[in-house]
């Protein structure tokens, strides 16, 4: 149910990603689903990986890039992130599941190529963590240079929206306004409530189409964009990603979907998941976690810097994500560190920021691995990506250069206000010190514990 | 006359009660004729053409005849137009004109749940109409009238949808006399409720799209019930959806403000999901969705407002698109490379209204947000900068005329549309050009015109030495004195009379810096008055401002002086 005008897109995509062939040559490929691939050569034609093997020759005029001594490894996916997107959080009502970030891309996000200059070649722009039911997220790939919206976005990628438990969505709507939900129960009704409305929603339709064949006087029901969104959960359309920390709340959403008969649900922070790994794992459901970062409020007290090891080691599909434009800078490091505190090996470590994030986002067919027919997401470092010393030196998006550590200039914006001398840069934002204020909650009326216990 | 505030009124009441004030201008006396001829004049018919000698005569609202050797009516009031030249009257693609600022709602109340808010809340007004709303008396008509406008598009001011466009004159007694044509657009804009739902752009397009849909839904219904109601439940209805029907049927264009690119981008994605008839509004650089616009054929009315350039006054050098610092610390090459890049910028904005023009895409301007003072600058800086002068008049009259449905009316000289005339003492797009007339629907205005500025063409310094009549402009008319200064340049002094206060007061703080005058003196009993002025040979313009009451204009011509006795 998306009457949207898919075919243009495409053709409109095609046009503004001119895929350009490369030969990287000589490099040591980290290819993550099919080991580590010595001395060997990777071609590619059209925007996707052609041929990966040993002395490939370059056709004429075909860009050579000389991998001698360095690291290729897939391009970094995020399975958490807030780049390129004006607004996060449609804060106002507990459920906004008719919103979607696609309508709000920001190609001339300079954190785009900040990400790139990571290794990071795409992303999912989330909505934020406001409401039990937020908006409809976006998966994109970090085409820096693109400027209509619509070039950024993941072709054919599932379409996917944010829950959130705990306190974000019961201190806006609860605290915040004295509705519901004011608590973890309420959150949980919530939900119910919503997925039951969208069970009659569907069912109202579905008898006006069987009626409409044998009346043409038969009336439709009233449109809600709203429940047509959440019908479209329910029949399995929508993949539901979950900001969520507590063990007792996980295992309350499992059961709520499970009462449905909702299958794709991936659960991001999911601090306590440590706690729950053998449930997540018998439910299917994936994990997208932080290496070690929590204590910026009270429910994410309860963490451990093994968490990405145990859950992976339980047989949950787990990622590391960045819900930072600067961590998202080096995800790398945040795999070393999983690898360093829960004995990862070197795959299962890549995997986290890799293949893993790319089946969260249900793109694992085209993304998260090095291999011939996936798309062209490369990132070159100079060292292990592993290695603290590591540096990236080439990210390449479809085939694209987007990212060359040595020809790039300083200056990298696309756009210039002309009113303005420099902008202003913030690139260590807030939520890396104080994740109470990090973008997940930018937008909405904060309230202050003080001005709670006053009332 | 707009609202003032009463100690506004009470205060200049004090301070100019005494004064002789100039009879004020009164609307209420008939007019002695509505016939006029403005005779061996130039004339602009349409873009790019030029009538020389010719005589255009006006009767009852309506141009009657443009041409060599016309027959002047006995009653037309006569205007030597030897020195002038007539051009169409300039037509508005987006203002707030004539509707007044609402009061500011110091006890708005939160709606209880700020995500189901009341639709008056949430800024969704499709309902609302601007021909309701109108103020003949408001200032902002007659000042798009002095920039030479004669017809706008007005919409109501409000949020995300609100409320229908009129197109209406700038000069009537009557909100039914300014109108010309309700219910003349859709306004949308990404503005969202303040803390209610839909309060973000994301939001907003949701809405849209249910809004849309749903009104598609309820006009099948009501076909359907219409056709026979027997054995139907009834279809609900509610005005804000009603209002959506013509714009769902394209019967109703949609302007649509947006800023830049991105959120043009938006208004394009919302069309090709609805089909509804676009045109694209305020736009300040459309940047690649220009070729978008093209493709799909949507119209903009292009901001007549334009960034200042803060670089003026610094060496910006040449842009180096490969540029990086060799090092760190050197944060001088950088900046430096950075300005060059921000001057670059500032052009191409400049340039911004002659790329849409070269790419194809129709454009008109609109006055909204911009300074009308600014307004001939503007379109001599879009000029300066690749604009052709018949592009910019075709934006100012007759593309206006044909986004709007007008151009049978209005938006050329030519027999038999209405009489709405720009006169001008000089081509429009020169730099001294002013306008002296506007007819605005057959109703002659005449402007202020000062023929001045012989010393400032040339730079020369200006002695002030001598006596001067000066005027000020303020809400309650215009009020008049003598301003005299002695010494020199060097060393200059003076005092300030006025009827109300014959006892001259000494000038405090004189200080003159090239052709730039200010000083203070005390107004005795009303604190302090400071005036800041510029010399023109026999002429100063400048303004005077009292603390609190905020600043009026000053203008004065010189009675006497070292080189006048």
């Amino acid at each position: 149910m998306r009457p949207f005008f898919s075919l243009l897109l495409a053709l409109l995509l095609v046009g503004s990603t001119q895929a350009q062939d490369l030969l990287i040559r000589n490099g040591t490929v980290l290819t993550v689903t099919n080991g580590t691939l010595e001395n060997t050569d990777i071609l590619v034609q059209d925007g996707r990986i052609a041929r990966i093997g040993t002395g490939l020759s370059a056709p004429d005029g075909v860009r050579v890039i000389d991998a001698t001594g360095q690291y290729v490894m897939p391009g970094i996916i995020d399975a958490h992130s807030h780049l390129a997107i004006n607004g996060v959080n449609e804060g106002t009502n507990p459920i906004v599941a008719e919103v979607t970030m696609e309508d709000v891309l920001d190609p001339y996000d300079i954190g785009l190529y900040r990400a790139l200059a990571g290794g990071v070649t795409a992303s999912h722009a989330m909505h934020g963590s406001a409401n039990p039911i937020g908006g409809q997220n976006e998966t994109i790939k970090h085409r820096y240079g693109v400027t209509n919206p619509e070039a950024l976005k993941v072709e054919g990628a599932p379409r996917t929206i944010k829950f959130a438990l705990g306190e974000n969505p019961t201190r806006v709507h609860g605290r915040g306004r004295d509705i519901q939900p004011a608590t973890r129960m309420g959150v949980e009704m919530v939900i119910r409530d919503a997925f039951s409305r969208a069970q009659r929603y569907q069912e109202d339709w579905d008898r006006y189409e069987a009626e409409s064949r044998s009346d043409p006087r038969a009336m439709a029901p009233a449109y809600d964009l709203r429940l047509e969104t959440l019908a479209d959960i329910l029949s399995g359309e929508v993949l539901v990603h979950c900001h969520s920390y507590r063990s007792d709340e996980i295992l309350m959403l499992m059961n709520v979907f499970r009462d449905f008969g909702i299958e794709h649900l991936t659960f991001q922070h999911v601090n306590e998941g440590f706690k729950v790994a053998p449930e997540l794992a018998d439910f299917g459901a994936g994990a997208s976690v932080f290496a070690d970062w929590w204590a910026y409020k009270f429910e994410v007290y309860y963490s451990t810097a093994y968490n990405a090891a145990i859950l992976a080691e339980n047989g949950v599909n787990t990622s590391i994500n960045s819900d930072s434009g600067e961590l998202i800078r080096h995800l790398y490091h945040e795999a070393g560190k999983a690898q360093k505190y829960g004995q990862l090996s070197d795959d299962e470590a890549l995997a986290l920021i890799t293949i893993n994030p790319a089946k969260q986002l249900g793109i694992d067919d085209r993304m998260g691995s090095i291999e011939e027919g996936k798309d062209a997401d490369i990132a070159i470092f100079d060292a292990h990506p592993l290695s603290i010393y590591a540096v990236p030196q080439f990210t390449i998006v479809d085939g694209i250069v987007r990212f060359d550590l040595e020809a790039d200039p300083d200056d990298m914006r696309l756009m210039v206000n002309p009113e303005t001398s420099i902008e202003a840069v913030h690139l260590f934002d807030a939520a890396y010190h104080d994740h109470a204020h990090n973008r997940c909650m930018q937008g909405t009326n904060f309230i202050h514990l003080a001005s709670f216990l006053g009332r | 006359m707009p609202r003032y505030l009463p100690s506004l009124t009470v205060l200049f009441l004090a301070l100019f009660a005494l004064w002789p004030a100039q009879a004020q201008e009164r609307d209420d006396v008939p007019r002695v004729t509505r016939a006029f001829a403005i005779e061996n004049t130039q004339v602009v018919p349409v873009p790019g053409q030029r009538l020389e000698g010719v005589t255009v005569i006006v009767e009852d609202g309506l141009i009657t005849a443009v041409g060599a050797d016309v027959s002047i009516p006995f009653d037309a009031q006569r205007i030597a137009g030897d020195s002038l030249v007539v051009y169409a009257g300039f037509i508005d693609g987006f203002s707030h004109a004539g509707i007044p600022r609402p009061e500011p709602d110091t006890d708005r109340q939160r709606p209880e749940d700020p995500g189901n808010p009341p639709n008056d809340a949430a800024g969704i007004q499709p309902d609302r109409d601007a021909r309701l709303m109108l103020d003949p008396s408001e200032k902002s008509l007659a000042d798009l009238r002095e920039a030479g406008f004669t017809v706008t598009h007005t919409v109501p001011r409000g949020r995300m949808l609100p409320g229908r466009g009129a197109l209406i004159f700038t000069a009537g007694d009557s909100p039914s006399a300014l109108t010309l044509q309700g219910s003349a657009s859709m306004p949308i804009q990404f503005a969202g409720g303040q803390g209610v739902y839909p309060s973000t752009p994301m939001a907003m397009m949701a809405k849209l799209r249910q809004m849309m849909r749903e009104a598609d839904r309820r006009q099948r219904m009501e076909t359907l019930y219409a056709s026979n109601p027997t054995g139907l439940t009834r279809p609900p209805s509610d005005v804000e959806h009603l209002a959506l029907f013509p714009v769902n049927s394209g019967e109703l264009p949609v302007v649509f403000r947006v800023e830049g690119p991105l959120e043009a981008h938006r208004a394009l994605r919302l069309q090709e999901e609805m089909g509804f008839t676009l045109i694209m509004a305020d736009l300040e650089d459309a940047m690649d969705a220009t070729d978008a616009l093209r493709e799909r054929g949507v119209p903009v009315f292009l901001s007549l407002d334009l960034p200042e350039d803060k670089l003026k006054d610094d060496s910006t050098g040449t842009y180096n698109p490969d540029f990086r610092t060799a090092s760190y610390a050197d944060t001088e090459a950088e900046a430096m490379n950075l300005k060059a890049r921000q001057k670059q910028a500032l052009e191409r904005r400049y340039a911004h209204a002659a790329q849409l023009d070269a790419a194809g895409v129709p454009m008109a301007f609109m006055t909204e947000g911009a300074k009308v003072g600014d307004i001939h600058e503007n379109l001599r800086t879009m000029v300066a900068h690749g604009l052709s002068e018949e592009s910019a008049l075709a934006a100012l009259t007759t593309t206006p005329a044909s986004l709007l449905g007008l151009s049978s009316q209005m938006g050329t000289v030519e027999t038999g549309k209405i009489a709405n005339l720009v006169v001008t003492t000089a081509p429009y797009f020169d730099e001294d050009a002013k306008i002296k007339y506007v007819f605005v629907d057959g109703a002659l205005y005449e402007m202020e015109v000062r023929e001045r500025r012989a010393a400032a063409a040339d730079g020369a310094a200006v002695n002030p030495v001598g006596t001067w009549s000066y005027e000020i402009d303020t809400p309650q008319g215009t009020y008049s004195g003598t301003l005299t200064f002695t010494g020199s340049r060097d060393d200059l002094s003076g005092t300030i009379t006025s009827s109300a206060n014959p006892e001259p007061s000494t000038l405090q703080d004189v200080e003159i810096d090239g052709n730039d005058v200010s000083f203070s003196f005390d107004t005795g009993g009303m604190g302090v008055a400071s005036v800041a002025m510029t010399l023109f040979a026999d002429e100063v313009e400048g303004s005077l401002s009292l603390g609190g009451l905020g600043s009026f204009p000053l203008t004065g011509t010189r009675t006497s002086g070292p080189d006048r006795r």
